[in-house]
């Protein structure tokens, strides 16, 4: 008797333990899923769009939209009021992407111009496109191709997650939410960062609802080097903005050509960038993160050993969208100094 | 036990990195007259953002603000650097600092005025309203030859890509000290072997921490206050209201740096501006005493330091820091008025519109007839140092410059010979 239940206890501590690891898609199928799509009345998480592929309930946007609450199963990522968002996106109800509530709502410069959520940018194309950077499958953002006009997508050929050989966005990141990503190698969509495709990274269980020094995101970079890592979060930014990470258009060391990604400050850290965050205390900014090598677990202290601190896209930069331009994570453009700039200059504060 | 731990202490203070500055208080991060760049791609950036010095994708939403070069710069600056330019007038395009800093053209919103030295601290009527401007003279610091010398010196900080500039002007420091003449905590300047810090903010790096012989000159147009803000005597006495600028200068210009100029087509003379001595020391402007009387006009001569000789000069008192309508950057103005007429050459008698700004200029009396004169008498056989016309005086930089002395007398190669009347005098 005691051993079974010596086994059952295990078998609970497992399943507690293990659980928020497992980034899959729980519940019931009901959920995401509708078999004809007539239902009558239609329930209210629905798109009214529909029928929608793969049986589903609503579109990507429809899906992910929402009020994060911090316990909340499905990541929003668009809210049809004004988030909570704070100086630095870090205190309210937005999470690690940031909100595109901004750039749906008039701010065209606060979030990527995501069809489905906004017009079409005043831009043509994307800033420093270029065709020389295929995920790690080979492929790249719309085949090489950006047609004046083209919005970009959730996902597929233009957009973020998914295959970039993939039109269809659902048919991009098909299987994704149910493919057990306990481990994330970047070898399929399902078991890339955050469903893009081939980057690593260690994903945080409630996608940075509040970060803390101690619970947040491990992003995945590497120190810049000619030939580029394909796997870093830097180098998703990369696959259009090409560009912001070039070796030759970037450079390799100071003086920059222009902002380093996918740079260890560890390099530099005799210079004021040793005093990261600010104080000198090396703990971990979720104001202006940075990203490891190492991403086998969550980071409180960086410029501890080499590649613990290397310089990102998202280090200012928020994916979806932020209450500023440029998707700042803090509003650089509105300050003397750059605001947060100083969390890695910290001379120029 | 406890000398360890201070030894460790002490140890690991060098170890750390660099303390923060302090950008928002430099004169271009000022949320309210920082830097500016006018172009509508950046209307949206406060005043002192960093976008308005430096593009981070070397664009601005998509496309390049003015001045567009269609490159990315170094430094993610919106334009290079330096030029490389060897020689004067510059352009815009030479120095990155020139596009803002100019009476023309200007790309900070309303453009920005600087003065010479002469009219910020000497208080002279304005000749010239931009940086660009005062080195578009007939003297001016050449930036190739300061970059040069800079990276020669301290080539941790200083590379070819840095902006000459930089060798005397923390961009992300330097204050508005134009605003605050008589306040050095507002300085604009770093000195080249310390790049990180201002010059002069702090106790210990005013004029009158290198010296107590300082005697400041009067300010334009008055006999009753001083440079460097038209006010009395400062409370803490001479030279306690200005940045130590005879430390800063000879930085570089000091007895031990070769430094070339690419303008003269020679080395500079060194300076020593530190050993005493008479006339086996420095120069007598300097720390270095005059060995004899001096015939000098006011307010050093009822100077209350109650010395009449042995005063310590300012560089800034007789030099421009960045240039001028004389040669060697001499000022315009000096001790309350302006110079009699500009001094376009060397090699000439007309240093007596610098040198009589302090000293009484009659060349005569105080060569051959003071008691103390050198040549007393005056000597038989004018024409060896006067040439055979015998009329006036001879060029003064013959023996006046500094480290010199009237050795040129010895030189049989070259007028005036008259090793007769040598006197190995140190001469400045």
């Amino acid at each position: 008797m005691r051993r079974v239940l010596s086994i059952i206890s295990s078998i609970i501590i497992y399943l507690v333990v293990s659980s928020p690891a497992l980034a899959r898609v729980s519940g019931v199928c009901s959920n995401c899923h509708t078999m004809h799509y007539s239902q009558t009345p239609q329930p209210s998480e629905w798109g009214t769009s529909g029928p929608y592929q793969a049986l589903l309930i609503n579109n990507c946007v429809g899906c992910h939209s929402g009020t994060n609450t911090g316990s909340n199963k499905t990541p929003y990522i668009f809210s049809s009021t004004a988030p909570t968002y704070g100086a630095t996106g870090t205190e309210g109800d937005t999470l690690a992407g940031g909100n595109f509530y901004w750039v749906a709502n008039g701010n065209n410069t606060a979030g990527h111009n995501v069809a489905g959520i906004c017009g079409a940018d005043t831009l043509s194309i994307p800033p420093g496109f270029t065709n020389t950077y295929p995920d790690i499958e080979g492929n790249t953002v719309g085949g090489g191709t950006w047609p004046a006009g083209q919005q970009v997508t959730c996902a597929g050929t233009y957009g973020c997650h998914g295959h970039h050989n993939t039109t269809d966005q659902v048919k991009a990141i098909y299987g994704a939410h149910h493919t057990d990503d306990t481990t994330i190698d970047g070898n399929s969509v399902g078991t890339s960062y955050r469903f893009l495709m081939g980057i690593l990274g260690k994903e945080d269980s409630d996608w940075e609802y509040q970060p803390t020094s101690t619970t947040h995101n491990q992003y995945y970079g590497v120190d810049r080097s000619a030939v580029p890592n394909k796997q870093t979060i830097s180098y998703l930014c990369a696959e259009c903005h090409g560009y912001y990470h070039s070796i030759t258009k970037v450079g390799t060391t100071s003086p920059w050509l222009r902002h380093p990604t996918d740079f260890d400050m560890n390099n530099v850290s005799t210079k004021e960038y040793g005093n990261y965050p600010g104080d000198g205390s090396k703990t971990y900014s979720v104001i202006a993160p940075v990203g490891s090598v190492d991403v086998s677990a969550v980071k409180s202290q960086v410029l501890v050993s080499s590649g613990d601190a290397i310089v990102m896209c998202t280090s200012c930069h928020r994916a979806h969208g932020t209450p500023y331009f440029k998707l700042m994570r803090w509003n650089y453009q509105g300050s003397s100094t750059g605001g947060n700039c100083s969390i890695c200059h910290t001379t120029k504060n | 036990m406890k000398v360890l731990v201070i030894i460790l202490s002490v140890i690991l203070s060098f170890c750390l990195p660099v303390k923060a500055g302090n950008y928002s208080l430099s004169a271009h991060g000022n949320a309210s007259y920082g830097v500016k760049r006018d172009d509508t791609n950046l209307s949206g950036y406060a005043q002192g953002n960093c976008a308005h010095c430096h593009e981070q994708h070397a664009s601005i939403n998509g496309t390049e603000p003015n001045p567009s070069s269609a490159k990315a710069s170094k430094f993610c600056l919106f334009a290079d650097n330096f030029s490389g330019t060897q020689a004067g007038s510059y352009s815009q395009s030479d120095d990155f600092c020139f596009y803002c800093h100019t009476s023309l053209e200007s790309l900070q919103v309303n453009g920005i005025t600087n003065k010479d030295y002469s009219a910020t601290f000497g208080g002279a009527t304005a000749s010239v309203t931009g940086i660009m401007d005062t080195f578009n003279q007939t003297s001016y610091h050449n930036l190739y030859d300061v970059l040069n010398s800079a990276k020669s010196y301290w080539p941790s900080t200083f590379t070819a890509d840095s902006n000459p500039c930089a060798a005397c002007h923390n961009p992300h420091l330097a204050k508005r000290n134009k605003a605050y003449p008589g306040d050095p905590s507002y300085t604009a300047i770093s000195k080249p072997s310390a790049h990180d810090q201002l010059w002069g903010d702090d106790p210990g790096e005013r004029l009158s921490d290198f010296t107590t012989y300082y005697q400041a000159p009067y300010y334009y147009g008055s006999t009753s206050t001083y440079e460097p803000n038209n006010q009395g005597k400062p409370v803490n006495g001479w030279g306690s209201n200005m940045p130590d600028y005879d430390s800063f200068c000879t930085d570089c210009h000091n007895s031990t740096n070769t430094i070339y100029s690419t303008t003269l087509s020679r080395n500079l003379y060194k300076i020593d501006w530190i050993t005493a001595g008479g006339e086996s020391g420095g120069d007598k402007h300097g720390k270095n005493a005059a060995t004899t009387g001096l015939n000098i006009k006011e307010p050093f001569a009822s100077s209350d330091l109650g010395i009449t000789t042995g005063f310590v000069l300012s560089c800034l008192d007789c030099h421009e820091p960045h240039g001028s309508p004389n040669v060697m950057l001499i000022r315009r103005e000096v001790n309350g008025g302006n110079l009699s007429g500009n001094i376009t050459v060397f090699s000439t008698i007309y240093w007596s519109y610098l040198c009589g700004r302090c000293h009484k200029d009659d060349y005569k009396y105080i060569h051959h007839y003071d008691s103390e004169a050198p040549y007393p008498g005056p000597p038989k056989g004018c024409k060896s140092c006067h040439g055979s016309s015998m009329k006036g005086p001879i060029n003064c930089n013959y023996c006046h410059f500094h480290g010199g002395d009237d050795s040129c007398l010895n030189d049989s190669s070259a007028s005036p010979y008259c090793p007769t009347y040598y006197t190995g005098r140190r001469c400045f």
